[in-house]
């Protein structure tokens, strides 16, 4: 039926015209009767993505990441040099910085002294990797992570980073990684948004912006949605004060026959999928505040998290709703945390950070391990940049801070078919430039998606007359971290 | 007519006939005729299936092999014409082989069995070509058959003509008219975006005259309401936003150009004046603004004539792109983004073409090179502009243009009047004083006498005016001792923490005594953050700043002092004397580069020596007041800008003695906040006047901080010693006026008292024009700036110089014309382009029809989609041009049309036919809106206040929205009346977008957008049902109904749905209205404290008079109203 119809008018028409091809060409301008049948006319197909089977089999089928935001330093974390140690105050040599730029904060330094971490490092797990006293909780779980040591990314300054980490470009305008999630692989769960947005409540530092979840020119309904904590979990949930759920029931039963009615006098099949948006609206609003109600979980559970989960909002307590997300179906779920731009007074801030996020990323493991979910759950822990191995500003026998580095940096995977206990790629004993195994930002997107079954070539959507792709023009799986 | 119209008339013929017939082919249900047309078969397949290996792109190319050009495919010997089963494209396409089928499987590509039947076809056909229809110029297609023109009235409207013509070859016939409650509706929301009240859908069904639709269009044309809502898809377009976006996302003042551009629409300014307006008016401002502008040539206050000003102000539409103020970005980075911007804006919105992708290489699909982008990028690229746009909120990212508000603006004239009569008042007493200068030139013409203030002390603190001076011998050079008047030492601070810096600096043999050694990173600072400042200077405050400096040797780049906060980060706020590419480089900055004087020495800077160098400035705000010395006389400098009409100091506030600037400045040397400093340089001798010194008084300065020369007189005779120690006749006449003026600035009483007073004159102007609204605006630089191909579009990777110069593939641009932006803009404008008017008719179109006719109006290249209707979108192109681009009466034609006032019910079988409604064989309809909607709610009830323009206001926003952002500010959200206001005037972050607006598919204004999404979400339900401004909408609604309606419960429905829906419900609509209200009063009387706490939503105060529970259940209704179908899609 509907391949038939798109003979009528599109340029691009053929009779095989798939529903594939169909949603990308509702970016082009598909009338709204054809969107209703795709995207809300049919509730079942509206859950479904583009993509009717995946390109590969799935490694995982959902992912929790745990952005850190502000560039985690790398050299204090996990990118262990004892070279630091023995250099800490000599000059950044000429030859590994080899006149790369530097941000317009750190370049005009007359010196770039190396600075030496202040933490001790040593090494875990059978695997033997290096991790930082900073984070003892995330050391225990050595064995189950994969370190890759070696991303690197075009950015030197947080805008451009986050957004070319979260949409695969440096300017606004591309859709985040999971709008593409969501657009090709849709939903599990008809009363959760498939893509849900968590961010760490009070934090200071580098910003956020809802780009970094939007959907840029995909359809809106691909967007993250941001769950808060407070009254309204997401906007306008609750009902006005009075207005209890019998009393909102009554309305929606009288609007939607007041609908029926209109539908049919007006032939106007889109009304169908208004009232099935009533409907998931109102099924919302018992189902977001289940999810978000994390004191219902044991007590064995609640407290492993640490005792930020008690406070609503921390990064403690969103673990754990990313974990009672997960379990409900929804394929994305982005965690930010803000606060790692430490380019003055770092051994005292990175403390405070790695506070907030070591416990509770490595229940977060625990947590899906036994529930045998971390098979499926594809867990990443990182930042849009590294940190510079000299000090920016001066570097004292206590003290440095840190410019951004983007030329190498270190992020961790988990589950989801990502192969446990190693480390990939390597630094120079600087720990400046990659020596070994460089993953570019658009080789990490291609591989997440390929952990999800999708091929980052393939799945693309047209607009302005191009097709476009998360991965823009590039993007290589690392097949080496595939288990 | 030229020949190219007369060949483009009958290629257009031949596409109206191919198209004509093949329509009633494409609509045979089934059965595919097989006879295929380049434009509608052909050129798609290749396009996008082909294109990216085999097309323009000659980078990409594969086997030098290109299918977009007949000729090249010819010459390959791939295809042969008429001959398909020989050609070894079509052997390629229908291949199984991976390794040889075409498209390659690599390609993720694939052919569909009919393109290959079509491709073939194609071939056996002879392969015939044609350009792309968009890039040949439209011309005035025949109308259809005119006798059966005649027999259809509805035909009188051209629209309908050739609407109709195709429905017969479809042998459709269009749908019933709608009815007229629908048709005023949708009307007043396609030409007003806002709803019609019951009293003019009242009005309307009364009227039975044949021209009452005519009347009720025009009507709504002439609402003030009509600019806005045109307006608010312009702002789609113009990525109009209240705030930076980036990073901070800091606010910025554009609303006045939003404020332009309603008024432009509602005074109908022609679509070609309001694109040249917005593309080149500064460069139409520029030959008549300055010359006859009531400050004159002479005083720097750019307050241009008023239709200068809004000329000005239009050009804000290339400025609106996001600005990042970010520190450590690299500034040039950031610019090339901007300036790539603006052309593709340029591209999307007024050519219909995919720029973008010229940006990295050659297009893919449409024939623009990489080369044609950055020709084009070039118009765009010469703004003083910054590529960082500064940290300090208050200020504006320049250039901009000063909008005073009439009082400011009087006052502002008075001012510079004031100042014009004391700069006379001066330059009199210039001519009248050479008697003076003849007297006091006697006493002292045989050398200095003594017992006069002439300074035969050889030592500095003889010169008047000085205010500190530092020898820099202290003992403990970490603390410099003022030998002077200000009492303030100096300290050797880090830059970066603006704290002492906790070590001594080096020391060195200085010119006298000791010298410091700089770092590059600690700088010797005058002043504390407290406010003690020394050298903190006003713009209109004359000074005079200097020292001994030490350059070291392979220095380029560097700051030796200055008064900034930081370099770039804060626009380079204060004076500073840095090298710059081995130059000496002045400046006196509100920001840089656009408000600020820029001077660079014509000779390098002296290294490896010791030099004086003194900063001299006369408070002018002017160039020419600026003067640089060189041991003791001054160099030779190029102006680079010469614009500074807001202050060089941060903002105070407090008052009395607490009264502090709100970022504390003074002077520092040798090293700045992320900036490059004096590395291994030295100083010494620092010295700082509030006044402006003669040249004999620097010379002076020079000599007594110098290198003694011998014992006996360690300064040697200064240059005034010299002087007047000759007679008078053996001066030169440059001598004579060296002297003159010596004595004007420091003898002259009444010289010295006019001075005063043109200082305090020039102060009180200052202060008047720093408060007015600056907004940003298009300006030409000076200086032409380079413009190369970038390679993968970076920045930092040029290729190729290139020049000024339109696609050819478009239309080539024709010499007379100059060759910038307003050449441009008169380009666009052409007879003959192909595009320009074709893609405005679009979106007039798709504004009124909800699609265009060119379904992809961002896209009009080979990847777009093809028009519907083209005959019909190149004769309304044709008429728009005719009419002088009249934009009312191109909406007044298809608003007038029978097509539009079609009934949009769907039968099931027109549906099934014609899902997307591409025939137009029934009437536009589909969901409005997010402005509309939101609007909807507060015209229905009766909230919404008509207020015309002004500054974008904050209505109700769910808290802490903004804090993901921890750099912006909180949401302050406005009261009473500004809650009330048109969405258009919704405050636009563009990091977070007001919620209101993007859950229902408003863009982020982030960039040009040309069509919306229209998609269905339960947040949009969520957000209808819950949301402040609704509920307490549904409230108002409910109240006034009630007033209206007390006892009459059907009479109150029916008032609220035609509110609502602008008709009357059906009786079964009333009666589950009826029972929904039953229900709601029930549970409201059941729980009364509900009631009070669901009246008590939003600010709107409750009528007491009202029982609470009945406002309860009336306001559930009506906020089920707000909610029908009728009020979020177009009937």
């Amino acid at each position: 039926m509907l391949a038939w119809h798109s003979n009528c008018t599109g340029p691009l028409a053929s009779v095989e015209l798939s529903r594939r091809q169909l949603l990308a060409r509702a970016g082009m301008g598909l009338g709204s009767l054809a969107l209703a049948h795709l995207f809300q006319g049919d509730a079942r197909a509206a859950r479904r993505g583009v993509l009717d089977n995946p390109h590969f089999t799935p490694r995982a089928r959902r992912i929790i990441y745990l952005f850190q935001s502000g560039g985690p330093s790398q050299l204090d974390l996990f990118d262990y040099k004892p070279r630091l140690l023995r250099e800490n105050g000599k000059q950044l040599p000429a030859s590994v910085r080899q006149g790369q730029r530097l941000t317009g904060m750190s370049a005009f330094q007359s010196s770039l002294p190396l600075a030496a971490p202040k933490f001790s490092f040593a090494r875990y797990g059978q695997s033997g990797a290096w991790v930082s006293e900073l984070l003892p909780h995330t050391a225990r779980v050595a064995d189950d992570l994969c370190f890759i040591k070696s991303m690197h990314t075009e950015a030197i300054n947080h805008d451009p980073a986050i957004t070319f980490l979260q949409t695969g470009s440096q300017i606004a305008g591309r859709p985040s990684l999971g709008a593409w999630i969501h657009y090709g692989l849709g939903t599990d769960n008809e009363n959760l948004p498939a893509f849900v947005v968590l961010v760490t409540k009070g934090k200071q530092g580098q910003p956020l912006y809802s780009r970094l979840w939007g959907s840029a020119f995909l359809p809106t309904r691909f967007q993250g949605v941001r769950f808060r904590d407070g009254k309204d979990a997401v906007l306008y949930l609750s009902n006005a004060p009075g207005i209890d759920r019998h009393s909102r029931r009554m309305m929606l039963d009288c609007l939607q026959r007041l609908h029926e009615a209109q539908r049919d006098r007006r032939g106007d099949a889109a009304i169908d999928a208004r009232i099935e948006q009533y409907e998931m609206a109102y099924r919302m609003q018992t189902s977001v505040p289940d999810v978000m109600n994390i004191r219902d979980e044991p007590s064995h559970v609640y407290n492993r998290y640490g005792p930020d989960v008690r406070t609503p909002g921390t990064f403690a307590a969103n673990c754990l709703l990313a974990r009672r997300l997960a379990e409900r179906g929804v394929k994305f779920i982005q965690l930010y945390h803000q606060g790692w731009d430490q380019h003055s007074g770092l051994p005292a801030a990175i403390r405070t950070q790695c506070r907030e996020t070591d416990q509770a990323s490595t229940a977060l493991l625990e947590d899906l391990k036994e529930r045998g979910m971390l098979d499926d759950t594809l867990v990443v822990w990182g930042g849009e940049f590294g940190r510079t191995n000299y000090s920016q500003g001066k570097l004292t026998a206590t003290d440095y801070g840190r410019d951004h580095h983007p030329r190498s940096f270190t992020m961790w995977l988990a589950g989801g078919g990502v192969r446990a206990g190693i480390s990939y790629g390597q630094t120079c004993p600087y720990g400046y430039n990659i020596v070994e195994n460089g993953v570019h930002v658009h080789d990490l997107q291609a591989t997440l998606l390929y952990l999800l079954g999708i091929d980052h070539e393939r799945l693309t959507y047209k607009f302005q007359g191009r097709r476009y792709r998360l991965t823009d023009v590039s993007g290589r799986v690392v097949k080496d971290i595939v288990g | 007519m030229k020949c190219g119209m007369l060949k483009a008339i009958h290629v257009g013929r031949a596409m109206a006939v191919v198209a004509a017939v093949h329509l009633s082919l494409w609509l045979t249900p089934g059965g595919w005729a097989e006879s295929v047309d380049f434009q509608r078969d052909i050129r798609p397949i290749l396009s996008d299936k082909c294109f990216p290996c085999h097309g323009p792109d000659q980078a990409q190319r594969q086997a030098d092999l290109r299918l977009d050009v007949r000729e090249s495919l010819l010459e390959s010997g791939a295809a042969l014409p008429g001959d398909p089963e020989k050609s070894e494209l079509v052997r390629r396409i229908r291949s199984h082989d991976a390794d040889e089928t075409m498209p390659p499987p690599s390609s993720n590509l694939a052919l569909t069995d009919r393109q290959i039947r079509h491709l073939e076809s194609w071939i056996a056909d002879g392969m015939p070509y044609s350009r792309h229809w968009a890039f040949i110029p439209p011309c005035r297609p025949p109308m259809p058959d005119a006798l059966w023109v005649r027999e259809d009235r509805d035909a009188a409207n051209p629209v309908d003509a050739f609407v109709r013509a195709r429905l017969r070859d479809e042998a459709l016939g269009p749908a019933a008219p709608a009815c007229r409650a629908t048709l005023i509706r949708r009307l007043t929301f396609d030409l007003t975006g806002l709803p019609p009240t019951v009293e003019h859908v009242d009005a309307f069904l009364a009227d039975p005259s044949p021209d009452a639709i005519h009347r009720l269009v025009d009507r709504l044309l002439a609402s003030p309401a009509y600019g806005e809502h045109l307006a608010r898809q312009w702002l789609d377009v113009a990525r109009y936003a209240d705030t930076h976006g980036y990073q901070a996302d800091r606010f910025r003042p554009a609303w006045p150009w939003r404020d332009w551009v309603i008024d432009a629409f509602n005074a109908n300014r022609p679509f070609d004046e309001f694109a040249t307006w917005q593309l080149a008016g500064d460069l139409l401002a520029e030959a008549s603004a300055m010359d006859d502008s009531p400050a004159g040539p002479d005083c720097f206050v750019p307050i241009v004539p008023r239709q200068q000003r809004q000329q000005l102000l239009a050009t804000a539409f290339q400025r609106l792109h996001p600005q990042n103020a970010e520190g450590g970005i690299v500034g040039e980075e950031f610019r090339v983004e901007y300036v790539a911007d603006r052309t593709q804006t340029f591209g999307t919105a007024l050519l219909g073409v995919t720029l973008r992708c010229a940006r990295c290489h050659e297009h893919k699909f449409d024939p623009i090179s990489q080369k044609d982008f950055y020709q084009l990028f070039s118009f765009f690229n010469n703004v003083p502009e910054a590529g960082q746009v500064t940290w300090h909120k208050p200020d504006a990212a320049g250039p901009t243009v000063l909008l005073p508000t009439d009082s400011e603006e009087s006052a502002i004239k008075a001012a510079i009047g004031r100042v014009r009569d004391a700069e006379r008042a001066l330059r009199d007493r210039r001519a009248e004083g050479q008697d003076a200068f003849r007297t006091w030139l006697g006493q002292h013409g045989a050398g200095p006498a003594a017992g006069t203030d002439e300074p035969v002390d050889p030592h500095i603190t003889s010169l008047p005016g000085l205010t500190a001076y530092y020898p820099l011998d202290d003992p403990d050079p970490t603390s410099m001792r003022d030998a002077a008047t200000s009492g303030i030492s100096g300290q050797v601070v880090d830059v970066v923490t603006d704290k002492p810096a906790g070590r001594a600096p080096r020391t060195a043999a200085g010119v006298r005594g000791q010298a410091i050694v700089l770092t590059g990173d600690d700088a010797l600072a005058f002043g504390t953050s407290e406010g003690a400042a020394v050298g903190r200077f006003g713009r209109s405050q004359p000074f005079s700043v200097g020292m001994w400096v030490w350059i070291p040797p392979s220095l380029d780049e560097g700051v030796v002092f200055h008064t900034n906060r930081g370099g770039v980060l804060y626009g380079f706020k204060g004076y500073q004397v840095s090298v710059e590419r081995g130059l000496l480089d002045v400046r006196i900055t509100h920001s840089f580069p656009a408000n600020a004087l820029h001077l660079v020495s014509c000779a390098p800077v002296p290294r490896q020596r010791w030099v004086h160098l003194v900063l001299a400035y006369d408070g002018s705000s002017r160039a020419a007041g600026v003067q640089l010395y060189l041991d003791g006389r001054s160099i030779d400098l190029n102006v680079q800008r010469d614009r500074l009409f807001k202050e060089i100091v941060f903002p105070s506030e407090g008052s009395g003695a607490d009264r502090k600037p709100t970022i504390a400045t003074y002077l520092k040397v040798g090293a700045r906040f992320r900036s490059q400093g004096l590395p291994g340089g030295r100083v010494d001798e620092i010295a700082v006047f509030d006044r402006r010194l003669s040249d004999l008084e620097i010379d002076h300065w020079c000599r007594a901080t110098g290198p003694p020369r011998d014992a006996g007189d360690p300064a040697g005779p200064t240059r005034l010693q010299e002087l007047l120690a000759r007679s008078f006749d053996s001066l030169s006449d440059a001598e004579r006026e060296q002297l003159f003026a010596h004595y004007l600035a420091r003898h002259d009483p009444i010289y010295r008292e006019r001075l005063d007073q043109l200082q305090a004159v020039r102060t009180e102007l200052a202060e008047l024009v720093e408060p007015v609204l600056e907004v940003m605006v298009m300006e030409e630089g000076v200086t032409g700036r380079k413009a190369h191909v970038l390679k993968r579009g970076a920045y930092d990777a040029p290729l190729d110089e290139v020049s000024r110069d339109t696609p050819k593939s478009i239309l080539p641009f024709p010499g007379g014309l100059p060759r910038n932006r307003l050449g441009l803009a008169r380009w666009l404008f052409l007879p003959q382009h192909p595009l320009t008017a074709r893609v405005a008719v679009n979106r007039y179109w798709q504004l009124l029809f909800g699609q265009g006719l060119v379904r992809t109006p961002e896209d009009f290249g080979s990847q777009g989609q093809r028009p519907t209707h083209p005959e019909l979108l190149d004769w309304l192109a044709i008429r728009f041009q005719q009419t002088g681009w009249d934009v009312k009466k191109l909406v007044r034609l298809l608003a007038t049309s029978a097509t539009y006032g079609q009934s949009s019910d769907a039968d099931a079988a027109r549906t099934a036919l014609d899902p997307e409604n591409a025939l137009l064989a029934r009437g536009p309809s589909g969901r409005l809106s997010a402005e509309q909607i939101r609007d909807n709610v507060l015209a229905a009830s009766g909230l919404l206040v008509h207020k015309l323009g002004g500054p974008s206001i904050k209505p109700y926003q769910p808290e802490g929205l903004w804090s993901v952002n921890s750099m912006s500010q909180p949401y302050d959200q406005d009261h009473g009346a500004a809650l009330y206001r048109r969405s258009l005037y919704t405050f636009w972050k563009r990091t977070n977008p007001p919620p209101s607006m993007n859950t229902f598919d408003a863009p982020d204004r982030s960039y040009c957008v040309v069509r919306r999404e229209k998609t269905t979400t339960p947040l949009q339900a969520l957000e209808l049902l819950n949301d402040t401004q609704r509920v307490e909408a549904a409230r108002a609604m409910a109240e006034a109904l009630m007033r209206r309606h007390r006892d009459d419960l059907r009479a109150r429905w029916t008032r609220g749905f035609r509110l609502t829906a602008s008709r009357h419900p059906e009786r079964a609509e009333l009666d589950l209205l009826e029972q929904l209200y039953r229900e709601q009063r029930e549970y409201f009387s059941g729980h009364p404290d509900r009631a009070r706490a669901f009246l008590s939503v939003g600010e709107y105060r409750a009528d007491p008079q009202l029982p609470a529970v009945d406002v309860a259940a009336t306001t559930v209704v009506t906020l089920a109203l707000l909610n029908l179908p009728d009020a979020v899609a177009k009937p």
